[in-house]
């Protein structure tokens, strides 16, 4: 038994009416002077229990009258039980505890709401039935009604995505395995537009639960980090997603530690940059997070932050007195140490090198054959002279003044240019200068910004070597090479180098460790954008994307499985009921009491009561 | 005079509003005495005198059949008017008499006060010595039965000076007619019956006892008849005869019943006692009141 509409059970509450009306109107009745008050007392001694029991028994029919009608509104419905009402059928559910599920309406999230239809439709199933359920992992499992009925009560919501047409189709082609007559597929999802993935038609009929319209929401969508100059200043920039115009407060936290916080609309970008206070270098794990909405799971994202160690430099080439004293000063500062880290000179190593043009033109060969060695696309061209400024987002170099520079070929992160020309390009571990730091090169050298420049160089430009991946929930990711484990506050993997691994299924920062037991990087899980995209898809979207199997999302499940069989709909009989009630109280009220108002001869009494 | 002119036929309320009581009950006595062609009372009031060959058009009642028979001719009776006849008029004035059930209609007081003196109007026309009494808790007022000229206005004002209150003492009042009427004669009734009923019914088969013929009128407004009203009313009496919360819906056919009831005993009550009983109600023509009395007179006489 159950109700397609219950809150108009709350309509019941209008049974006592009848009573209130009846104890309402007995209060201080009007007076009437009238004559012949023994005909009435007479006609009440004689017909006074008679009265009352018909009272009493109209005071029954009304209530039942509105008890029934309430009933039917509420549309109640019986479950014939197993074995009734529908041929034997191979059922596939689809049980979507994506990201999205979590989406609370009503006080109540999607999850539970539709974790309620999936009992009820298995609750229908008849012994004969087979059933499949898929859950966000996009996996069909058969499994009996008791096992089913388990699962669906321990299933939480995920932070993974489901490819609904994926899920769907690959349920449909495990029930024409199955080989019975009749299947139908049956999906409990929130019908993201998102989700929906184009293919093949199916031959299956296809169900779909009607989910509550979504609330408007607001997630982050993606998070772009990048450690600044002068060592730690990073710069984290968020694109929040989502509709309407109220703004939201964004915080950006470092080990729950807040930063900075600022205000942003859906659609636009919000930018934190700030110093983060870590006195020893290391990762740290970053938080981004917005006002909470309807759906919480996109309203934080995780980011990895390293405050690197001091730069070890080692310089391979004669590269002027300048760049030799700023190092010097640097030194002594404890900005850089000297090491095997970042080499500075006219060729690139195997490691992180940053590379000048050679003082003597006939030396680019070299320098470019070493770049090809190390694998990078970059190469120096033509020595070019003239009179230039020095343009880019790092701020050191603004007002620089360039009058010789060697042409930087190929494809890289250029960070600086010279006229339209790229001046300092980053193509993986190597970093090109496009001048010597020499006066005779640009003014560089002779300018304050030439120390804080180099610090920046060393510090900050050149590839830490670290790295970042950024993967969601359960997805497949390769390892890189060198990468023993995976490690979180809560959570140790082991993974093997090189190889194809799934990623962790809670957001967060995995650090990548070693063989040697370093922390080489940080795997970044973070949810997938595309469920934070709430919009249901329509009719003719699932039409186009399933065939013509495809039956309208309705809220009334159970109306429409296996064609309405193995169910009854009461409400016709309550109606029926309500009316046959209807006429009894109609028959009892007016022959207990009388036809009413006008005598045979047509005149009205109105008994007003008057004297003369 | 066809019967839409003659007042004796229309609505009483409409013929209230013509005139005083003494103009309108001469009028409805005469179009009553105009459509009936002769007085309608001879059993009361005139004796056989002679007889007279039947003409065409006489009523077969006053063939003398004994005659045709003995005769082989046609005889009609031929009446004269005793003179020694007497009527005594007795009104409830109570205050159950002053109530209507609507606006457009007289109170029960009103119609029987008319009725009244319709009756005594025709009375006194066949010079038959006729008087009034009219009570409530006690007599209110008396005119002695006579037959002359200024009879009827005594009793017209008597009438008129009629005002209704007070609990009703039929019994004193219908006893003390007898202080009126020495020999045979006539005694008129009017109430509304809402009294003692066996102490009334001894004081009516007392007056029979005695010779007197009795007219009872029962007058009742319709909306008496029928219980209506709002859901639930306290109708409270008017003779201080208490109160009682009721739902005229509920009670409506069991109150026509009771009512039904409650006239059919008076009716069987006063038949069985040679009693003759009129139910009236206040929206029937004075004439068709007196036609009723008039038809049920031969019968009781």
């Amino acid at each position: 038994m159950g109700f397609l509409q219950p809150l108009a059970l709350f309509g019941l509450a209008a049974a006592v009416i009848p009573a209130l009306l009846h104890l309402m109107t007995r209060r201080q009745p009007p007076t009437v002077l009238f004559p012949a008050v023994r005909y009435i007392e007479e006609t009440e001694r004689v017909h006074s229990r008679r009265l009352k029991l018909r009272n009493l028994l109209l005071l029954i029919l009304r209530t039942l009258l509105i008890v029934f009608a309430i009933l039917a509104a509420s549309r109640p419905v019986l479950n014939l039980g197993a074995g009734s009402g529908h041929p034997p059928t191979a059922v596939g559910m689809v049980l979507d505890n994506s990201m999205s599920s979590g989406l609370v309406i009503d006080g109540r999230s999607l999850l539970d709401v539709m974790r309620g239809e999936a009992h009820r439709v298995i609750d229908g199933l008849s012994g004969d039935d087979r059933l499949w359920l898929v859950t966000a992992d996009g996996v069909p499992q058969a499994m009996g009604k008791v096992e089913a009925a388990a699962l669906v009560d321990t299933l939480a919501t995920g932070w993974g995505r489901l490819d609904l047409g994926e899920a769907v189709r690959a349920l449909s082609r495990t029930l024409e395995r199955a080989g019975m007559p009749n299947t139908e597929v049956v999906v409990l999802s929130d019908l993201q537009r998102t989700a929906l993935s184009s293919g093949a038609s199916l031959d299956s009929r296809v169900v779909f639960w009607k989910a509550p319209d979504p609330p408007e929401n607001h997630g982050i969508d993606s998070v772009v980090t990048a450690r600044r100059p002068s060592g730690n200043r990073w710069r984290v920039a968020a694109w929040v997603g989502g509709r309407g115009s109220e703004p939201i407060a964004a915080r950006f936290a470092v080990g729950g530690q807040p930063i900075a916080r600022s205000i942003v609309r859906p659609g636009e970008q919000v930018v934190f940059e700030g110093l983060i206070d870590r006195r020893e270098p290391g990762w740290s794990v970053g938080q981004l997070s917005l006002d909470p909405d309807e759906l919480r799971a996109d309203d934080m994202r995780y980011v990895a932050v390293l405050v690197a160690p001091p730069a070890k430099v080692d310089v391979t080439a004669s590269l002027g007195a300048f760049l030799d004293h700023s190092l010097a000063v640097l030194m002594d500062a404890g900005r850089i140490t000297s090491g095997s880290g970042v080499a500075m000179g006219v060729l690139a190593g195997s490691g992180v090198s940053i590379v000048f043009p050679p003082e003597d033109a006939v030396l680019v060969g070299a320098t470019n054959r070493s770049l090809e060695r190390a694998g990078s696309s970059l190469r120096f061209g033509d020595r070019l002279t003239g009179e230039w400024m020095l343009a880019g987002e790092i701020h050191e170099l603004r007002g620089v003044s360039v009058t010789q520079h060697q042409e930087i070929l190929g494809s890289g992160a250029v960070l600086a240019t010279v006229g339209s020309a790229p001046w300092l390009v980053r193509d993986g571990n190597i970093l090109l200068v496009g001048s010597r730091a020499t006066p005779g090169w640009s003014d560089l050298p002779l300018r304050a910004d030439f120390i804080p420049f180099i610090d920046l160089l060393v510090n900050s430009l050149a590839p830490d070597g670290a790295r970042h991946l950024s993967v969601t929930p359960g997805s497949p990711f390769e390892v890189p090479a060198g990468i023993a484990a995976l490690v979180s506050e809560s959570v140790q993997m082991t993974v093997r180098s090189g190889a194809r691994a799934l990623a962790p299924t809670v957001p967060g920062v995995y650090f990548m460790i070693g063989d040697q037991g370093d922390t080489l990087g940080a795997v970044t899980v973070t949810h997938d954008p595309r469920e934070s995209q709430l919009d249901q898809a329509t009719l003719p979207m699932l039409t186009a994307s399933f065939g013509a199997g495809v039956v309208a999302p309705t809220s009334d499940l159970q109306g429409v499985l296996f064609n309405g069989g193995g169910r009854v709909d009461l409400t016709t009989l309550l109606i029926a009921l309500a009316l046959v009630t209807a006429l009894v109280e109609l028959w009892v009220a007016t022959s207990g009491g009388g036809r009413k108002g006008r005598r045979a001869d047509g005149a009205q009494n109105t008994l007003t009561g008057i004297t003369r | 005079m066809n019967a839409a002119q003659r007042i004796d036929l229309l609505d009483p309320y409409e013929v209230a509003g013509l005139g005083g009581i003494e103009f309108v009950s001469r009028g409805v006595v005469e179009g009553f005495l105009s459509g009936l062609h002769r007085s309608p009372f001879h059993g009361f009031s005139v004796e056989f005198a002679e007889h007279r060959p039947y003409q065409p058009g006489d009523e077969l009642r006053y063939i003398d059949w004994k005659m045709l028979a003995r005769s082989d001719r046609l005889m009609v009776k031929q009446f004269e008017a005793e003179t020694n006849l007497r009527c005594m008029v007795v009104l409830d004035c109570s205050a159950s008499m002053d109530w209507s059930g609507a606006e457009m209609r007289l109170t029960k007081l009103e119609y029987a006060k008319r009725l009244a003196a319709a009756f005594a109007h025709i009375m006194l026309t066949q010079r038959d010595a006729t008087g009034f009494i009219s009570f409530a808790e006690k007599i209110e007022a008396i005119v002695p039965a006579r037959s002359r000229r200024q009879q009827w206005s005594r009793i017209v004002r008597a009438i008129a000076d009629v005002s209704p209150g007070g609990g009703t003492a039929a019994e004193p009042a219908l006893r003390r007619v007898t202080d009126f009427l020495s020999r045979r004669g006539l005694v008129v009734f009017i109430s509304d019956f809402l009294l003692e009923k066996e102490l009334v019914l001894k004081a009516l088969q007392f007056l029979r006892h005695r010779g007197h013929q009795v007219l009872a009128f029962h007058i009742m407004d319709p909306g008496e008849l029928h219980l209506e009203g709002p859901p639930e009313a306290r109708f409270i009496g008017m003779e201080n005869d208490g109160s009682i919360v009721a739902r005229p819906r509920e009670l409506r056919v069991a109150y026509n019943e009771t009512v039904s009831q409650a006239i059919t005993q008076w009716r069987s009550a006063c038949r069985s006692g040679g009693i003759a009983y009129h139910h009236v109600t206040t929206d029937t023509p004075f004439g068709h009141a007196l036609r009723l009395a008039s038809a049920r007179s031969a019968s009781v006489k």
